[in-house]
C-alpha cells in the first residue's frame, strides 16, 4: 500500500509541471532521423540554421519543426554523431536523415558487438548513452548506473572501490555475459566479472546496452540472465580534447584529460585519455587510488580497410570490506554503516587487512574490411594481462587479525580497528619461530589472448548470413605470497613439496601455486531475415573448452603429473527470434533458445588436487523463451515483455573417499531454478524539456526441485552417503525480485538539466548456498527489508571564453536512507544474518572544460 | 510557481523513501538484549571488607571459612558491578582470617538502658537512676521485652549500685520459661589447674595428679568452664605427663559445642614480651602487636624458616576499660614467611573463588573456562579419524583448524561437537570430579570464523554432557 501511495504521490507531483510552448506560424518541415544501422534516433536535435528555432525528434525518430521562411537549412545533430545539414523547401518531409557516428569504426564495432537495433532485433533491450553515464554515474560503481533498467539489481557489495556487483534477472555475473566491444570478459575459470579490473571503463564507454535474456550475441556466451554490452569510444573524428576534475564525499578526487588529434592528413587519428581517481571511501578502511588510461589509434588504410588499435586499463589499489557483520554489530559500533572489521592501525597508519590491487590492460587490434558491397569482415585480435590480487590473513594464529581468539581482544575498543601493533609485538616475541599471523596476498595473475572474427554477407536483399570464429587461450597464475610479516622474522610454510619448510619472507610464495590453462574455441553462425515488417534470425553456436591444471606446490617439479591432461568439454546452443512491426507505432517480438554450457574449472578439480579429476562434470542446461511488445508514439515509448528461463543442473559435485583412500566425485543432477517474470518500461515526453521514465520489473524466481535421498555409491557398489538438497519453492536470493523506478529529466533552463530518480527494491532474500540446505525443517532465507532510494543530478553548460564548460553535481541517496543491500542468510532470522549496509548520502561535483 | 511545484515534488518523493529498517530495528530490540556481559576480578582491600555485611569479617579483614565467603561475596560483587548481568563471571581474591576470632557472647539483642528508662520504672530506680537489685532489672526487662522468645538472651548495658558506688556494667539476661535469669560467660580466661581439680576429675588424672592426653584436658575444661561460648579461649597452666611430667602453659579454644582445641606454639612467654620491649606480658593494642611480632619472629624464632612457613600466635592486648583481675583480651595472629620476612596472613593468603551471574544474582561457580588450542584440534583429528559418520568432519577440521557449522556435508552437529569436547576435556583434565563444569570455547566456521562456547558438566558415567543453564 505504501508503495502505491508513494508512486502516485511522485507521479502527481511530477505531472503538475507546466511549460508554455511556442506559438509561431510559417512553414512546417518534417522528417525522420536514424543512425547508420537504421535505428531511429529519438532526442536528436533539429535546428533551423541561423535561428533559434529548434525541436527534438520523438520516440519514432520523427520531428516537425516550424520555420518562418519557406526554405532554408536544417542542422541535425546528436551526441556521438557527426552533425548533418539538410536543405528544405516548403512544408513537406525531407525524408530520412541518416547520421554517421563521429568516431571511427564505431559502426563496425556495433556489429561485432551485436548491438541491438530498436524494432528489429527481437530482444528486450535498454541502452545507456555516454552522456547519461557522465551525468548520473558520479562516484557510484559502474554497474550501478544500470539501476533503472528492468531486471537489474546492482549494489556496492562491501563498498570498496570497484567491488560492486550486478545481478540480472536474479542471476549473478557467472550467468551474465559482459562484453567489451564484442569480446566477452567473464573470467575464464570462474565465469565472474570483477569490476575493479575495469576501473577506468566509465570514462571510455560510448554506450552500454543491456540485452536481457538470451540476447543478440552471436558468440557463445553465458547469457542466461542477459548480456551487458559495453562499447567503448574509438577515435574521435574531430580534433580537440578536454580536462576534467571532480571532488566528492570522503575525499574523493578525480582529475582527467582527453585529447584527440582528429583525422590527420596521413590517415591516422589518435585519441588518448587518462584519469587519476583517489579518495578515502565511504566505508572505513576503503581508501583507494586508481590511474586509468585509454589509447586508441585508428588508421583508415583505404576505403575498404580500417585498422584500430586500442589499449585501456586501470591500475588500482583499494582497501576492502570483505567481512559482513550482523545488524546489531553495525548498530553498536560507533561507525554505524561505515563499520568495517577488515582494517587496523599499524604505527598510527591505517593498514588494510583486506585489500585488492589489480592492473588489467586490455589491448585489441580491430580490423574492418569492406570486402565488397555485400560482405564485410570484422576481426579483433586482443590480449589482456591481469596482475594483482587480494590480501587476506594467514598463519596458524590468523584469527588474531579477525579478533576471533577466544578470551582475547585484538581490537582497539569495541568494534574498533585491529591492534596490529600488538600482533607485531607478539610476532616479534616469537623470535626464531617466525610469525604466526601475517597478511598474505592471493595473487591471480592471468593473461589471455584471442581472436574474434565475424564475416557478414548479404545473401539476398533480405537475407544476411553471419558466421565466425572465436578462439582464446588463457593462463591463470594463482598463488599466495607473504605481503606483510607483521613483525616476525619469517613465515614458516610447508606446503611446497619442492621447497619444504620454507622460511618465507615478503614476496615469497606460500600455501599454493598453481596455473589454470583454458583453451577455448567457438564457432557460430547466424542467419537474419529482414523484409518489410518482419525481421527474424536463427543462430547456432558450438564451443570447445579445454582445461589443464599445473600444480607447482603439490607436485614435485620432476613429476610429469605436475601438469594434468587436458579435460575437454563441449557446449552448444541454438536460438531464434522474430520481430514484427504492426505499424510505425507497435511491434511485437519473440525469442527462444536452448544452450548447454561447459562446467567451470572448479568443478573439474573440486579439491584442488591434480589427481582427483572430475572428468564427468556435467554441462548446465538453459532454456529460455521470451515475448515482448513495444509502443512508439510521438511522446511515449513503452515496452513490456514476459520471459521464462529454466536453468537446469546447476553444478553440484559431491566429494567422497573410496576404500583405497582416493577421492572420487559424484555429479548430482537436478538442482534446477526457474526465473520468470514481467518487465515493463516507458519513456514519456509531454514537452520537449521534460521526460519521465519508469519501469516495473516483477520476477518470480525460485528453485524448483528437491533432491532427495540420492545415494552415492562407490566402486564396491556400497552406499557411501545420501545426498539431500531440499530447495523446492525456495526463492532465489541475493537480488530484488521486484524492482521499480521512476525518473524525471527536466531542462530547467536551456543549458541546465535536472534529473531526479527514484528506485524501489522489494522481495530480496538473504543469500544462501542451495547445496547447504539438507534439513527439511529449515526456515526460508530471511527476507530483507525493501527500500527506496532517491538520486539527483544537475548539469549546467556554459562557456568560458571559447571553451565549452560543463559543471555537473550529483547526489545519490539524497535522503540518506539507511538500508541493507547485501545479506547472507544464517538460519533465516534477521538477528543472525550477515549483512552489508548500503551507502548513505554521497555526492560529487565536477567540471569539464572542452577545447 | 515553479518553485512550489519543485518543493512538492521533493516532498512527494520524500514520503516515498522513509525508513526501511525501522521494523527490523524494532524486531531486533524486542529480542531481549542481554545484559552487559563481563569478566571481572576483585582483590579484596580493607575497604572491600568493610562493605561485607558481617561485623566480624569487616573487623578481621578476612573470612572465617569458604562457606562464609561463598555466602557473603555475591552481595559485594553485585554492589561493585551493578551493570553486569547473566553469564558474567567474576573472580574474587580474598583472605581468610585464619584461626579463631575473638569469642563473643551470642546474645540476641543488645540494649543500653537510658535515663528515661530508669525514670519510667519509678520508685528507687527512677530516684537514683540505676538498678540495685536483680528484681529491679528483671522488672525492667519485662517492660522492655514484653514477649520474648524462649531462650532470648539480652546483653544489657546499665548502671548498677553495688552498695558502694554506681558502676557501669554489662550483663547478660536470658528469658527461660517465663523467667529472666542472669548468665555469665567465660570468654577468655587464665587458669592454673589445682590439686583439687585433678582429684575432682577422678580416674588416672586423680591418681597421678596430671593430664596425659588431650581428652582428659578436654573433659576438665568442659567441667570447669561451663559458661564458655564459641571461640572462648583459656590459657591453662597444668602438669602434663608424656614420659616425664612438665608444667605447660597452653592456650585452648572452645568450639562452642564440646571440644577444646590446643593452639600449639601460640603463646608468647613473658620473656618474649620483655624482649619486645614490653614491661608487662601484653601489648597495648593490636596495631603494636602486629608491628612487633613479625620482626620479633624473624629475629628470634625461626632462623631456618622457609617460604610458606606458618606461625600462629595468641597474644594479649591490654584493655583499660576492663575491670577485675583479667584486664587483657586475647587476640590471634597468623603469620606467614615469604622467604625474607613474616607477614600477616590476611595480607598474603589470597584464596580465589569464582562466581558467575545467573541472571538474577552472583552464585559461586566452579565452572572452568577452557579455550581449545591447536593441540586439542590435533587430538580430535587423531581420535576421530576413521570414526563412523565423522569422515567429512575430520577432514575439514584437519584442513581448517575449526569446526564447520554451516550445515553442509562437513558440518559438525551438536552431538558430534559433544564427542569432540569429551575427547579434549577427558584428556586435559583426567582428575575432574563428577559435577565439574567446563565452558569450552573453540573456533568454528559459519560464514566466517566465529568463536562458539558450550557449557558441559561431568556426569555420573564419567562423560561430559551439555549443561543447560536455564534449568538452574
Amino acid at each position: 500500500m505504501k508503495k502505491i501511495t508513494s508512486l502516485v504521490a511522485v507521479l502527481f507531483c511530477m505531472a503538475t509541471f507546466t511549460v508554455f510552448g511556442q506559438d509561431v506560424a510559417g512553414t512546417v518541415v518534417t522528417g525522420i532521423v536514424t543512425d547508420n544501422q537504421g535505428s531511429l534516433l529519438p532526442g536528436a536535435n533539429i535546428l533551423v540554421k541561423g535561428t533559434s528555432n529548434g525541436t527534438l525528434t520523438d520516440f519514432n525518430g520523427r520531428f516537425s519543426v516550424e520555420s518562418k521562411e519557406q526554405s532554408g537549412t536544417l542542422v541535425v545533430s546528436y551526441i556521438g554523431f557527426a552533425a548533418k545539414e539538410v536543405q528544405f523547401a516548403g512544408s513537406k518531409s525531407v525524408g530520412t536523415i541518416v547520421l554517421e557516428s563521429d568516431s571511427f569504426g564505431l559502426d563496425e564495432v556495433m556489429i561485432v558487438a551485436s548491438v541491438a537495433v530498436d524494432r528489429k532485433t527481437p530482444v528486450a533491450v535498454s541502452t545507456l548513452k555516454a552522456e547519461e553515464i557522465a551525468l548520473k554515474l558520479g562516484t557510484q560503481e559502474f554497474p550501478e548506473v544500470l539501476k533503472s533498467t528492468p531486471g537489474v539489481y546492482a549494489t556496492k557489495s562491501g563498498g570498496g572501490f570497484g567491488d560492486g556487483r550486478i545481478n540480472l534477472r536474479g542471476f549473478n555475473s557467472e550467468n551474465v555475459a559482459v562484453m567489451i566491444n564484442g569480446v566477452p570478459i567473464n573470467d575464464m575459470e570462474t565465469g565472474r566479472v570483477f569490476w575493479s579490473n575495469w576501473a577506468g571503463l566509465s570514462d571510455v564507454t560510448s554506450s552500454m546496452q543491456v540485452q536481457r535474456g538470451l540476447g543478440a550475441s552471436k558468440v557463445a556466451v553465458p547469457s542466461i540472465g542477459g548480456t551487458i554490452n559495453i562499447v567503448t569510444r574509438t577515435t574521435d573524428v574531430e580534433k580537440g580534447g578536454n580536462v576534467s576534475m571532480s571532488t566528492g564525499n570522503d575525499g574523493y578526487q578525480k582529475y582527467g584529460f582527453s585529447l584527440s588529434t582528429g583525422l590527420m592528413d596521413n590517415g591516422y587519428a589518435v585519441s588518448i585519455s587518462g584519469a587519476k581517481t583517489f579518495g578515502e571511501g565511504y566505508v572505513d578502511g576503503t581508501e583507494f587510488d586508481a590511474v586509468s588510461y585509454f589509447v586508441n589509434i585508428s588508421k583508415e588504410i583505404n576505403e575498404r580497410h580500417t585498422l584500430a588499435l586500442s589499449a585501456f586499463g586501470a591500475k588500482q589499489t583499494h582497501g576492502q570490506r570483505q567481512s559482513r557483520s550482523r545488524i546489531e554489530d553495525y548498530r553498536q559500533s560507533e561507525r554505524g554503516r561505515k563499520y568495517n572489521p577488515d582494517w587496523g592501525f599499524k604505527q598510527g597508519q591505517v593498514t588494510h587487512i583486506e585489500n585488492n590491487e589489480f592492473h588489467k590492460p586490455q589491448i585489441s587490434l580491430n580490423h574492418y574490411w569492406d570486402i565488397s558491397d555485400r560482405t564485410d569482415l570484422s576481426t579483433a585480435i586482443y590480449y589482456s594481462n591481469g596482475s594483482g590480487g587480494g590480501s587476506g590473513t594467514g598463519g596458524d594464529e590468523r584469527d588474531k587479525l579477525t579478533n576471533n581468539i577466544p578470551g582475547e581482544d585484538y581490537r582497539i575498543g569495541a568494534f574498533g580497528p585491529i591492534d596490529l601493533d600488538r600482533i607485531v609485538a607478539e610476532n616479534r616475541a616469537r623470535g626464531a619461530n617466525g610469525s604466526s599471523a601475517i597478511i598474505r596476498k592471493s595473487v591471480n595473475n592471468h593473461n589471455w589472448y584471442g581472436l574474434l572474427s565475424t564475416l557478414k554477407t548479404s545473401l539476398t536483399d533480405h537475407l544476411t548470413l553471419l558466421g565466425g570464429v572465436d578462439v582464446r587461450r588463457y593462463r591463470g597464475i594463482h598463488f599466495r605470497e607473504v605481503s606483510d610479516l607483521l613483525g616476525g622474522q619469517y613465515f614458516l610454510d610447508d606446503n611446497d613439496v619442492n621447497n619444504p619448510n620454507k622460511a618465507a619472507r615478503v614476496g615469497d610464495k606460500i600455501d599454493f601455486h598453481n596455473d589454470g590453462i583454458v583453451n577455448w574455441g567457438g564457432l557460430f553462425t547466424q542467419l537474419e531475415y529482414d523484409k518489410d515488417n518482419l525481421a527474424a534470425f536463427v543462430s547456432v553456436n558450438a564451443s570447445y573448452t579445454g582445461y589443464k591444471r599445473i600444480d607447482f606446490f603439490d607436485k614435485l617439479d620432476s613429476d610429469p603429473a605436475q601438469e594434468t591432461d587436458r579435460e575437454t568439454f563441449i557446449g552448444f546452443g541454438a536460438k531464434g527470434g522474430a520481430n514484427y512491426n504492426f505499424d510505425e507505432y507497435q511491434n511485437v517480438f519473440v525469442n527462444v533458445g536452448y544452450f548447454e554450457r561447459a562446467p567451470f574449472f572448479r568443478s573439474v578439480w573440486p579439491t584442488f588436487d591434480n589427481d582427483a579429476v572430475n572428468a564427468e562434470a556435467e554441462n548446465q542446461k538453459i532454456f529460455s523463451a521470451e515475448i515482448g511488445y513495444g509502443l512508439r508514439t510521438e511522446k511515449l515509448a513503452a515496452n513490456i515483455n514476459v520471459y521464462r528461463t529454466e536453468w537446469n543442473d546447476r553444478t553440484e559435485v559431491f566429494t567422497f573417499q573410496q576404500a583405497d583412500g582416493t577421492q572420487a566425485f559424484a555429479n548430482i543432477l537436478g538442482v534446477n531454478a526457474l526465473h520468470q517474470g514481467v518487465e515493463f518500461d516507458f519513456s514519456y515526453k509531454p514537452f520537449d524539456i521534460l521526460t519521465f521514465t519508469g519501469m516495473v520489473s516483477v520476477g518470480d524466481w525460485t528453485w524448483t526441485d528437491d533432491i532427495e535421498n540420492v545415494n552415492i555409491i562407490n566402486e564396491e557398489q556400497e552406499v557411501v552417503d545420501t545426498v539431500n538438497i531440499l530447495i523446492e519453492d525456495i526463492p532465489v536470493a541475493d537480488a530484488a525480485q521486484f524492482t521499480s523506478a521512476l525518473g524525471m529529466r527536466l531542462e530547467v533552463m536551456p543549458e541546465t538539466t535536472l534529473t531526479v530518480d527514484y528506485n524501489y527494491y522489494d522481495r530480496i532474500y538473504a543469500d544462501f548456498d542451495p547445496s547447504d540446505r539438507n534439513t527439511a525443517d529449515a526456515l526460508d532465507p530471511w527476507q530483507m527489508p525493501s527500500y527506496g532510494l532517491v538520486d539527483a543530478a544537475l548539469r549546467h553548460n556554459f562557456t568560458i571564453g571559447d571553451f565549452e564548460t560543463t559543471i555537473t553535481g550529483r547526489m545519490n541517496n539524497v535522503f540518506d536512507t539507511e538500508y541493507i543491500s547485501d545479506a547472507q542468510d544464517r538460519g533465516g532470522l534477521a538477528q543472525d544474518a550477515l549483512v552489508w549496509f548500503g551507502a548513505g548520502r554521497t555526492f560529487s561535483l565536477g567540471a569539464k572544460i572542452k577545447f | 510557481m515553479k518553485k512550489i511545484l519543485y518543493i512538492l515534488a521533493f516532498v512527494g518523493v520524500a514520503v516515498a523513501s522513509c525508513d526501511p529498517l525501522e521494523e527490523t530495528f524494532e524486531e531486533l530490540d524486542a529480542i531481549s538484549n542481554p545484559d552487559q556481559v563481563g569478566e571481572v576480578e576483585v582483590t579484596m582491600t580493607d575497604d572491600d571488607y568493610d562493605e561485607i555485611d558481617n561485623e566480624l569479617v569487616a573487623a578481621n579483614k578476612g573470612f572465617a571459612d569458604l562457606d562464609q565467603a561463598k555466602e557473603l561475596l555475591p552481595a559485594l560483587l553485585a554492589s561493585k558491578f551493578p551493570g553486569l548481568g547473566k553469564q558474567s563471571t567474576g573472580i574474587v581474591n580474598y583472605g581468610f582470617f585464619k584461626g579463631f576470632p575473638a569469642a563473643s557472647v551470642p546474645f540476641d539483642e543488645n540494649y543500653e538502658v537510658t535515663e528515661e528508662d530508669y525514670e519510667a520504672q519509678g520508685g528507687n530506680v527512677a530516684k537514683f537512676g540505676n538498678f540495685s537489685s536483680l528484681e529491679q532489672i528483671v522488672a525492667f526487662l519485662n517492660t522492655q521485652f514484653p514477649t520474648p522468645a524462649d531462650g532470648f538472651l539480652v546483653e544489657l548495658e546499665y548502671v548498677f549500685f553495688d552498695g558502694n558506688s554506681p558502676r557501669d556494667r554489662v550483663g547478660y539476661f536470658r528469658y527461660t520459661a517465663s523467667d529472666w535469669t542472669e548468665e555469665s560467660f567465660e570468654l577468655n580466661e587464665k587458669y592454673t589447674v589445682t590439686e583439687e581439680d585433678y582429684e575432682a576429675q577422678g580416674g588416672n588424672v586423680a591418681n597421678f595428679g596430671n593430664f596425659s592426653d588431650q581428652e582428659q584436658i578436654n573433659t576438665f575444661l568442659n567441667s570447669k568452664f561451663t559458661n564458655a561460648v564459641q571461640h572462648t579461649v583459656v590459657k591453662l597452666t597444668y602438669d602434663f605427663f608424656d614420659g616425664q611430667v612438665n608444667e605447660l602453659t597452653n592456650v585452648f579454644q572452645f568450639d562452642g559445642a564440646s571440644t577444646w582445641t590446643l593452639k600449639d606454639g601460640a603463646l608468647i612467654s613473658i620473656d618474649d614480651y620483655e624482649a619486645m620491649g614490653e614491661n608487662f606480658p601484653n601489648f597495648s593494642d593490636q596495631e603494636e602487636a602486629e608491628n612487633k611480632l613479625p620482626i620479633y619472629l624473624k629475629n628470634t624464632f625461626d632462623q631456618f624458616a622457609v617460604e610458606g612457613d606458618v606461625h600462629e600466635f595468641i597474644y594479649e592486648v591490654f584493655n583499660s576499660s576492663l575491670t577485675g583481675s583479667n584486664r587483657t583480651e586475647y587476640t590471634y595472629v597468623h603469620l606467614v614467611f615469604d622467604g625474607s620476612q613474616w607477614n600477616l596472613s590476611r595480607d598474603v593468603l589470597p584464596t580465589t573463588l569464582s562466581f558467575a551471574h545467573d541472571g538474577t544474582k552472583w552464585v559461586p561457580d566452579n565452572t572452568v573456562n577452557y579455550d581449545f588450542v591447536s593441540a586439542d584440534f590435533d587430538l580430535i583429528v587423531e581420535e576421530l579419524t576413521g570414526a563412523d559418520g565423522f569422515e567429512n568432519q575430520v577432514g575439514n577440521l584437519d584442513n581448517f583448524g575449526n569446526f564447520n557449522r554451516t550445515g553442509g556435508s562437513s558440518s559438525w552437529s551438536d552431538a558430534q561437537l559433544l564427542e569432540a569436547i569429551n575427547i579434549v576435556l577427558l584428556a586435559n583434565f583426567p582428575d575432574a570430579e563428577i559435577g565439574q563444569k567446563y565452558n569450552a570455547s573453540f573456533a568454528t566456521f559459519n560464514s566466517g570464523v566465529v568463536v562458539e562456547s558450550k557449557k558441559v558438566v561431568l556426569n555420573d558415567s564419567g562423560r561430559y554432557e551439555f549443561f543447560d543453564e536455564s534449568a538452574n
